[in-house]
């Protein structure tokens, strides 16, 4: 994006000065509309109609299919009847703070967009301190969401928002820890530079570098679910226990504005897993030249997608935690051995050797450890079909 | 104390990893909801239970007019007018025995929007002719729609003109028993005896 307004700079005889920070203010900002039309706002739509399907499939039912062909414009009805609702403010909410509190979660999770990329050039801007951006700027939905509960003047909005803030300020902690166990083994803090240390081979991934980057992993998708506010963390949500939670009092494209967020914040994680753990939009060398960049969106996406599928698919199996075990969770098992991930992964760095037959043995034996997990479960859910005598129906389509 | 930490780790990705087999194997299954309206594969009827409480219905041909269910109904909500007709036999829908009925019905309004489906008007009917069916899509943008006016105007005009005939018989036949009670002059119990019989019954 930079060198691409450098270029049009260039072109135009834009010299360096006043103007030239206009045209870049200016530049960066038609890029983020661009974005935020073209990819995140219908991504966070199609998201939330990929995940009821999903949903309604792990519970034997079908799922939105009316609107559009099977329903795949249903979040495109959900957006616009949202807008129609009233903008309805409480009368005994604070106005200033109840208004701008979804914008703030929106920004909180829309900023993270600038760091991520697509491919090897398709990048908003490849900051030399993109993982530690990543961190901080996600810190804005925390006050977004404690500004939202304690504006509504509502009970249940106050517990939310403060259950959130808990859960958010104790969950980085781990989830910093394993991005910086990765920074540790890359050497650098650019979400590209990231990538460019990895390969596209499975065991070039930094997920089978070492043992301790894969248990980074793990703990990285956990902090990010509780992050997130996504099951089993969804506490702040708790819809039995705190009727919405901090969005109890919003209505209209304010609310919207939260599930926007909230399922970009599906492909944030799943991106940032992506390009920290499983090798991002590396792909295979022998791709030609001219199908590259496409192949590479495509990987970084198809990636990206699994993940959020993954996350959907916890978010239907796993009932909400307490608020005792969620912190205890954190503290007493992530917070530790995120700990030991960092130190691992240090003493790992100085004294094992980059490259070598051993260390690639090694990573080639993590990966048949993750593959043979894979077969294991492959086999438990065959026994499962099996045991309750169904078909298998592999029709989305019903 | 590490055994439990130990423990507790293995313990819980275990379990989740076993619950995530279970949904991904439901999500491989095709799902078991009905799709109703427009996707059913049998009709509704068909799906719907024996015993499902749907619209009211009434066969009139076997209604013998007795007025139970009115009198049963808690809420008033079915309102019947009869006239007295030429006693004929007619099946029960219950046991298929011939019962007798003397009277028909020229007015049968039951309001469904008052209905609560309770059945204390189908328990007492002695011929079965009121009996709920399966059907159940009462929406309708008018609410006189569902105020059901079951007998119409033709079979009222029917009705009426069947009870006129069966009166002018009932007169006739008096009137022939008076002439010959009045020849006889010695069984004067009998008219009276049909006469309240056919009330009755």
């Amino acid at each position: 994006m930079q060198q691409t307004l450098d270029a049009l700079m260039l072109r135009w005889g834009i010299e360096a000065g006043w103007q030239a920070t206009l045209f870049y203010a200016t530049g960066m900002l038609v890029a983020a509309l661009v974005v935020l039309m073209l990819w995140v706002a219908p991504l966070a739509g199609f998201t939330s109609f990929f995940e009821r399907r999903i949903a309604a499939r792990m519970q034997s039912r079908v799922g939105p299919n009316r609107v559009g062909p099977n329903g795949v414009l249903q979040w495109v009805a959900d957006g616009l009847k949202c807008l129609l609702k009233e903008d309805l403010i409480p009368r005994d909410a604070d106005p200033f703070l109840f208004k701008i509190a979804p914008y703030l979660v929106f920004m909180g999770m829309f900023g993270t967009f600038a760091v991520l990329p697509f491919s090897e050039k398709l990048v908003v801007a490849d900051l030399n301190v993109g993982v530690f951006y990543l961190v901080a700027i996600t810190a804005f939905i925390a006050v977004g969401i404690i500004m939202a509960g304690w504006a509504s003047n509502n009970k249940w909005a106050l517990l939310g928002g403060m259950r959130s803030a808990n859960q958010i300020v104790s969950y980085e902690i781990p989830s910093a820890l394993a991005l910086l166990a990765v920074v540790l083994t890359s050497g650098t803090m650019s979400t590209q530079g990231i990538i460019r240390q990895q390969g596209w081979m499975p065991w070039d991934w930094n997920l089978f570098r070492t043992p301790f980057l894969f248990l980074a992993f793990f703990i990285y998708f956990i902090a990010a679910l509780a992050e997130a506010n996504r099951t089993p963390f969804d506490l702040p949500e708790g819809e039995s226990e705190l009727v919405a939670g901090y969005n109890t009092e919003y209505s209209g494209m304010r609310f919207a504005l939260f599930f926007l967020a909230e399922w970009a914040e599906l492909y944030v994680i799943s991106a940032v897993a992506t390009l920290a753990f499983l090798g991002g939009w590396q792909v295979p060398s022998f791709v030609p030249g001219a199908a590259q960049p496409v192949a590479q969106v495509l990987c970084f996406v198809a990636k990206s997608f699994f993940w959020m599928f993954v996350i959907i698919w916890i978010r239907w199996t796993l009932p909400r935690v307490r608020i005792d075990q969620m912190m205890e969770l954190c503290w007493k098992y992530l917070v530790p051995l995120g700990f030991v991930v960092l130190m691992g992964t240090a003493v790992w760095e100085t004294f094992v050797p980059v490259r070598g037959p051993v260390v690639l043995a090694l990573r080639i034996a993590l990966f048949g450890v993750a593959l043979a997990v894979v077969v294991r479960f492959m086999l438990r859910v065959r026994y499962n079909l099996r045991q309750a005598g169904a078909r298998v129906h592999l029709n989305p389509i019903v | 104390m590490i055994a439990d930490y130990v423990q507790n780790i293995r313990r819980g990705a275990t379990t989740i990893f076993e619950g995530m087999a279970v949904t991904f194997s439901h999500m491989l299954r095709a799902p078991i909801t009905t799709q109703y309206p427009d996707r059913t594969l049998r009709p509704m009827s068909d799906l719907l239970p024996e015993r499902f409480r749907g619209l009211l219905w009434v066969d009139l041909d076997i209604c013998i007019g007795c007025v139970l269910c009115e009198k049963f109904c808690p809420i008033d909500c079915i309102k019947i007018e009869d006239v007295k007709i030429d006693k004929i036999l007619v099946e029960s829908r219950l046991d298929g025995k011939p019962t007798p009925k003397v009277r028909d019905p020229i007015l049968f309004d039951i309001n469904m929007y008052k209905c609560m489906y309770c059945g204390l008007c189908v328990e007492p009917c002695p011929t079965g002719a009121i009996f709920f069916t399966k059907e159940f899509e009462g929406a309708s943008p008018d609410l006189t729609d569902m105020h059901l006016r079951l007998v119409d105007d033709q079979r009222r005009e029917q009705v009426l003109a069947a009870s006129a005939e069966a009166e002018r018989k009932a007169q006739a036949a008096k009137a022939a028993k008076a002439k010959k009670g009045a020849v006889e002059a010695t069984d004067t119990v009998e008219p009276t005896d049909s006469a309240e019989a056919t009330g009755d019954a």
